[in-house]
């Protein structure tokens, strides 16, 4: 194997053609695009590092990787979240290597050196004294994360100290739409139990990108268990409603999908009469309004973190469930990234409907998932499409944009820049802009 | 969460007594078809072998509350699934346009250390299951094994799947899909 070709940051930008719409396949293939991502975006972007109802009481921790660099997420015995590099500052051997737990503080198998659930150094198996007073303790903790910030109970880190606040990237306008799915009842959502994963054959960007606002490959791809699991008629229905159903570009490379049914009747599809209730309250009209209408909402937070919701049915004589689940694509390698799948539920949900809304879930959007396995196959195609020579030097068509990008749907009720339907290619292109932002350094 | 650790499934130990004869031939018979229809993706003739109220599930490993063991969790699982909903998963891998298994995979499924024991509400049948996948463009094979834990009972049409717990070795899928049964 050759080695990895070095991409510097104004190759890097050329890669996407802003103004034709097209965007060069090595985005999907290139090792050497993958580094400078791991550098330009998973160490300088606000990444989603976990969900606090996983460490709900001092001393749990989970381990997640940011990019590649694995971290632990604790919860400190002052009940303060913190994130450190999952490696010992004395000879970088991983501290924590099951996937969560609950403990005092951290011990290094190598050498004993032990930190606090601060990541302050505390003691190390043999006495201090041995180091002589040369080694600086007080310094040598674990190396904790820039930032920490948290939104609706999901928890986001950076490495980068110059960071915008999370604020400035989850604005106003994102948290309008998100709050629909993470703070629509007084008591938000939680988590149940942990994520499954499993790996995907392709790049990393190609989930967010469709999750995005990629409606149309829907009533195609999933054809036939849309019709199994939706409805008889599902495949021209979703292909009806896409056509008055809106993309939003949220900013900074974020979207939502928004299938809505037409007419102004809230149906409220797939979910519980008793917590629509709870969403009255804590919702705006309009966004309550928009809930009462989605028949799927669908988002991606740039970089690598995204949500579905559907209603499915998987029982013919029951109605149809919502379930919601959120989902995070860790980058591995250029054509192999591993699905972190959690799904969640309001924590006022009744005991019955939880475990229903669950199945809905794994039934669709999992490893296992009917939907999930249909996209799957398509998507690790790609990687063996597009690995050689010629592969690579053709683009990937984002071209609809330039049909459609000066038409907006401007009257749409909700902020955000509003895509007339799903067919504009606008909200996953966009996402490709704001990534050739951050490679060419312009973030 | 389960109590017992391991990939094994427990040995249907302590519970009921052993079959005769004839029974574990004839669980040998069930679970040795039911693996032929299995690899031929002869799924329509698998449901016949299922019992109407089904409990079918593969659940994640999951680390234990200190992060020191692993065990079998309850939720969420890889697979939790009813007839119905098994019935809707067979109608999406056998549909002529469906994406999930294009150019259907070669799969194969060894099924060995079957023990069995009559209980009150049947048989108790414990087996090990590799199944092998190869895909169409793809030389290297994909392994997934784990252990089953099987409820059986007689009807009319003979044995019937009641209840089967499948624990996977692997605790993270490196496959893009789970688009077969265990």
């Amino acid at each position: 194997m050759s080695a990895p070709e070095i991409v510097n940051a104004a190759e890097a930008a050329a890669l996407v053609n802003v103004e034709q719409g097209l965007a060069s396949r090595r985005l999907y293939v290139d090792a050497g695009v993958f580094d400078l991502e791991l550098e330009r975006i998973f160490t300088r972007t606000w990444v989603f590092v976990g969900l606090e109802s996983e460490i709900p009481a001092p001393g749990d921790y989970v381990t997640r990787t940011m990019g590649v660099d694995p971290v632990i997420l604790v919860r400190d015995h002052a009940g303060e979240v913190r994130v450190f590099h999952n490696s010992c500052p004395h000879r970088g051997v991983m501290i924590c290597q099951a996937d969560l737990g609950q403990v005092k503080s951290f011990v290094c198998p190598y050498h004993g050196w032990t930190f606090g659930t601060d990541g302050r150094f505390q003691t190390a198996f043999h006495p201090k004294e041995f180091y002589r007073g040369a080694v600086p303790f007080e310094r040598l903790g674990l190396h904790p994360v820039a930032k920490i910030a948290t939104y609706a109970g999901l928890i986001f880190a950076t490495w980068n100290p110059d960071a915008p606040p999370l604020q400035a990237t989850l604005d106003d306008t994102a948290r309008w739409y998100f709050d629909m799915f993470f703070a629509r009842t007084p008591g938000g959502m939680e988590v149940q139990g942990p994520p499954q994963r499993w790996v995907f054959e392709h790049n990393w960007k190609i989930g967010p990108i469709n999750f995005c606002g990629d409606g149309p490959h829907a009533p195609m791809l999933h054809g036939p268990i849309s019709q199994m699991a939706v409805g008889e008629s599902a495949e021209q229905f979703m292909a009806a409603i896409m056509g008055e159903s809106p993309d939003v570009i949220l900013g900074n490379g974020s979207a939502i999908l928004l299938n809505l049914t037409p007419g102004e009747r809230l149906d409220f599809i797939g979910f519980h009469p008793d917590l629509v209730k709870l969403y009255r309250e804590s919702l705006n009209d309009i966004q309550y309004g928009l809930l009462g209408r989605m028949m799927t909402g669908v988002a991606t937070l740039f970089p690598n973190l995204s949500l579905v919701q559907a209603p499915v049915r998987f029982d013919p004589d029951a109605p149809p469930v919502n379930f919601l689940t959120l989902r995070l694509w860790q980058p591995l390698s250029a054509t192999r990234t591993e699905v972190w799948n959690w799904y969640l539920v309001e924590r006022e949900a009744p005991h019955d409907w939880k475990a229903e809304t669950l199945r809905a879930g794994l039934r669709s959007f999992s490893a296992g998932g009917t939907f999930d396995q249909d996209d799957a196959e398509a998507w690790a195609s790609t990687s063996r499409a597009i690995r050689g020579p010629i592969g690579r030097s053709l683009d990937l068509n984002f071209q609809a944009v330039r049909g459609w990008r000066d038409d907006m749907w401007d009257d749409f009720p909700g902020p955000g820049k509003t895509c007339r339907n799903m067919f504009t290619e606008c909200t996953e292109f966009e996402y490709l802009v704001e990534w050739r932002r951050w490679l060419a350094a312009e973030r | 969460m389960s109590p017992a650790a391991g990939a094994n499934a427990e040995a249907p130990r302590g519970i009921g007594r052993p079959v005769d004869d004839s029974t574990y031939r004839a669980v040998c018979e069930f679970l040795y078809s039911e693996a032929e229809l299995l690899a031929s993706r002869d799924y329509r003739r698998w449901l016949e072998l299922l019992a109407p109220d089904l409990s079918y599930r593969i659940p994640l490993q999951q680390f234990d509350k200190r992060g020191e063991e692993r065990r079998y969790g309850d939720d969420p699982a890889w697979f939790d699934e009813t007839r119905d909903s098994l019935c809707i998963r067979v109608e999406q891998l056998l549909h002529p346009q469906s994406n999930a298994d294009r150019v259907p995979s070669f799969l194969r499924y060894l099924v060995t250390n079957i023990l069995a024991r009559e209980t009150p509400d049947g048989l108790a049948v414990s087996s090990q299951v590799l199944l092998i996948r190869m895909r169409a463009n793809n030389p290297q094979p994909f392994l997934l094994s784990g252990a089953r834990q099987d409820l059986l009972r007689s009807s009319a049409a003979g044995l019937q799947l009641a209840r089967r717990e499948v624990r996977l070795d692997m605790p993270l899928i490196d496959s893009p899909n789970l688009a077969f049964f265990l």
